[in-house]
């Protein structure tokens, strides 16, 4: 990666990435932030943020490229991702900007971001650890493709449903009630229909 | 002259006719094969002796080239759809079918006595064809979970093939019209052996099965359909030959409470499945399990308890089937019990019952267990809800006749005690020699690319192996394709590897022959994938559809989709000519 010092601009990165991370579904975003944080270099955190814990003070907008400063923008919306879903009463946001926080090792940082920057930030987690990306994916993959069932058990499972809720005309209620009251196994004292 | 010394020279002195005598002995495949490349001579005398053909899947050679080869051949098995399709996973119209192969076999196979289609299209006008051709020297027909054919087809069959010793139409789907195939079955043949139509929906009348029991004195072994067993009492006292039976229903009415008192089994009995057989009914097996060698309880309604009781009356279990129900209490059971057991299935039960499952579930307590108790498994398929690596180490200690192995980590528990199981399955197969067939279906981190290393470097004599959910990146895959030397036959589902490494480990796996994956990282125009494309290697596709058909299974969010499958296999027949609209050839191009 770059030099851990505070000239490194994180907040340069091109918009298509943003763009990128907004295609990419919410839960897995959280998902990535989550794991792929706590992988960041926490040098590298440290003098991004230079200023510690709390409220970060930024300096105002600065056209992208200089490199030598933290750049943001009015952002058009935070990302409900990241910002905090409770409002932080007592401090003010820069406007067009959202808290970020970061709970890192026992340490938490809150940062007023832009939209794009913060999905930087989160770019950055995942392009650290990739590891944590395949994770998802795997996950995502076993939601996709559930476990296929045998076609030989699967006409048994539904015949004995059947059998379990078919009622022949001439039985008793005595029987109905035995078949329900049973806990044990799969329907021993069955109840049928009459057969061929 | 001087070539036929020459040749004769080669042969070592040894004449032909001697040459295909001796030859005549040699029947393993491989072996056969070996024989096949010593010399032109050689190959030829193995082209007229050869007496049985397995085609793994039909398209990989024209029935012409088989009949030009093998021209002499007794006994033919062909094989459509891919696995997959026992699991309702390949669309009906997919292919496999047995019309040319039929056609072919009616024109110049005239040695031909045995005939095994499984998971093919076989239609009546196929088996008329058939019949017509080959019903007088017909031994055995087996149509082994195939579709397309009525129970008209049957009647031509038991018209025309008086010398038919074994009908298996094991879960085959066939289009009922009438019973008469039965009854013109058992008035026409005599030496029926095997009858099987087992997990179908045949109905048939209980008289035609006495009546068979009464011509074919040689009946040892019958499978049908649901038909009650109160009802086949008159069949089970004629039929005193009978091995085995499978199948049959139990139907619990009030007021009859002996229904079943009367049923008394052949004296010979040794392989038992009874359909729908609940704790009422289980008793009546009591009087003879000690001398059942083969038990099959997976389509049973017996609990674990139920399955404790039955099981300890059998010491003399070789073959076991039962599902997931049995619960490690009842695998307790098997490993004292059942010290001759070799083959052991534990299929998966159904999720939506309750209060049975409390006990109903395998783990590596019953799985460890059993490793201990049955040193002779040969055989061991299972679902568990649970493992460890210390459990897959016992079966690499001490099931050392171990040839197949498969194993299904069930996905209902959030935690299982310990993953991965790199360690566990690397021990299993440096124990386990003699594994040829390996599966290994588990969940997201079950096994690292370490793991899958493992398996690579491990599975000297290993065939076909299936593996779910395994590895962590395209790493593992390339890991475990430097390994494998025997590979023929790889199913991947629900991985993650990309088609670039997929079409890498196929180049790079010496012996594969066949592949089948689905759930897979698809590149954006799928073009990946031809970088496997090589001469006589079929790549076809088939692209992810909403909405299969019947046959829908299980998906807990409601919604029925099916991801994309990649089939790749050498052929010599070039690309296929009768693909459905599901089915895309990819290479050849056309």
């Amino acid at each position: 990666m770059s030099r851990p010092t505070v000239e490194l601009d994180f907040f340069g990165l091109e918009k298509e990435n943003a763009a990128r991370l907004r295609a990419m579904e919410p839960k897995s975003s959280i998902r990535g932030i989550q794991s792929a944080i706590s992988r960041i270099d926490p040098q590298l955190l440290k003098s991004v943020f230079a200023g510690g814990a709390g409220s970060a003070v930024f300096r105002p907008s600065a056209p992208v490229g200089e490199s030598s400063r933290l750049v943001l923008s009015p952002p058009p919306s935070p990302l409900p991702v990241l910002s905090p879903a409770s409002s932080k009463t007592g401090n003010e946001s820069p406007p067009g900007t959202a808290p970020l926080t970061i709970f890192y090792q026992g340490m938490v940082t809150v940062f007023d971001l832009p939209q794009d920057k913060a999905e930087a930030i989160i770019k950055l987690a995942e392009d650290v650890n990739r590891v944590s990306q395949q994770e998802g994916l795997l996950e995502k993959f076993n939601e996709d493709l559930p476990m296929a069932r045998k076609k030989s058990l699967q006409r048994f499972f539904e015949k004995r449903k059947e059998r379990l809720t078919a009622l022949g005309p001439y039985e008793g209620e005595v029987e109905v009630r035995k078949e329900k009251t049973r806990k044990v196994a799969a329907a021993t004292d069955v109840v049928t229909a009459s057969n061929f | 002259m001087e070539r036929q010394s020459l040749n004769r020279v080669m042969s070592l002195g040894i004449s032909d006719l001697a040459l295909e005598c001796v030859m005549g002995y040699i029947d393993d495949p491989r072996d056969r094969e070996a024989v096949s490349l010593v010399c032109r001579k050689w190959y030829r005398i193995d082209a007229i002796t050869r007496k049985h053909i397995t085609i793994a899947i039909c398209y990989s050679a024209s029935p012409d080239r088989l009949r030009r080869r093998f021209p002499r051949l007794e006994s033919l098995k062909l094989k459509g759809k891919p696995r997959a399709a026992m699991f309702n996973l390949i669309p009906e119209d997919w292919g496999g079918y047995a019309g040319p192969w039929v056609c072919e076999i009616a024109d110049a196979f005239n040695c031909l006595k045995a005939v095994h289609f499984r998971r093919m299209i076989v239609q009546d006008a196929d088996i008329g064809v058939l019949v017509k051709a080959r019903g007088h020297m017909l031994q055995a027909l087996k149509l082994d979970k195939c579709s397309g054919f009525s129970t008209d087809g049957l009647l031509l069959v038991a018209r025309s093939c008086r010398c038919l010793r074994t009908l298996f139409l094991e879960e085959s789907s066939v289009t009922e019209n009438d019973g008469e195939w039965l009854h013109e079955l058992a008035v026409n043949n005599s030496v029926l052996e095997t009858l099987n139509f087992y997990m179908t929906e045949l109905r048939i009348s209980p008289q035609e099965l006495e009546l068979l029991a009464r011509n074919c004195r040689s009946l040892i072994s019958l499978k049908i359909s649901e038909c009650d067993v109160s009802d086949l009492v008159g069949f089970f006292r004629t039929a005193t030959a009978l091995e085995e039976f499978g199948g049959g229903s139990f139907n619990d009415q009030a007021g009859e409470i002996n229904r079943y008192e009367r049923v008394c089994f052949p004296p010979r009995l040794c392989c038992l499945g009874l359909s729908y057989m609940g704790m009422n009914e289980m008793h009546i097996i009591f009087p003879f399990a000690a001398s059942l060698k083969k038990l099959d309880l997976q389509y049973t309604f017996l609990s674990t308890e139920d399955h404790c009781q039955l099981i300890q009356r059998c010491p003399n279990l070789e073959i076991l089937e039962v599902r997931n129900v049995i619960g490690d209490r009842g695998l307790e059971v098997v490993a004292q019990t059942c010290k001759k057991l070799r083959r052991l299935r534990i299929e998966r039960g159904d999720d939506e019952q309750g209060p049975e499952d409390e006990q109903g579930r395998v783990s590596q307590i019953g799985l460890s267990s059993l490793a201990r108790g049955c040193p002779e498994l040969e055989y061991i398929a299972v679902y568990v809800s649970d493992i460890t690596n210390a459990a897959l180490e016992s079966v690499g200690t001490f099931s050392k006749n171990l040839c197949d192995f498969r194993l299904v980590l069930l996905d209902r528990e959030e935690m299982i005690t310990e993953l991965p199981l790199d360690n566990g399955v690397h021990a299993l197969l440096r124990g386990c020699t003699k594994l040829r067939r390996f599966a290994f279906y588990l969940r997201p981190g079950g096994l690292s690319d370490v793991g899958l290393g493992y398996i690579g470097e491990n599975s000297n004599n290993i065939r076909w192996m299936l593996l779910g959910n395994v590895g962590e990146s395209d790493l593992g895959l390339l890991q475990l394709a430097r390994g494998c030397p025997s590979l023929q036959k790889l199913e991947l589902r629900s991985c993650c590897f990309s088609e670039r490494a997929l079409a890498l480990a196929v180049m790079q796996l010496p012996s594969l022959r066949y592949l089948w994956v689905q759930g897979y990282k698809a590149s954006p125009t799928g073009k990946d994938l031809l970088a496997m494309a090589r001469p006589f290697w079929n790549i076809e596709f088939i692209p992810p559809r909403q909405d299969i058909g019947d046959h829908e299974f299980e998906d807990r969010r409601g919604g029925v989709e099916s991801q994309a499958q990649i089939l790749a296999y050498y052929s010599l027949a070039g690309r296929r000519t009768d693909c459905p609209e599901t089915v895309i050839p990819l290479y050849p191009p056309a």
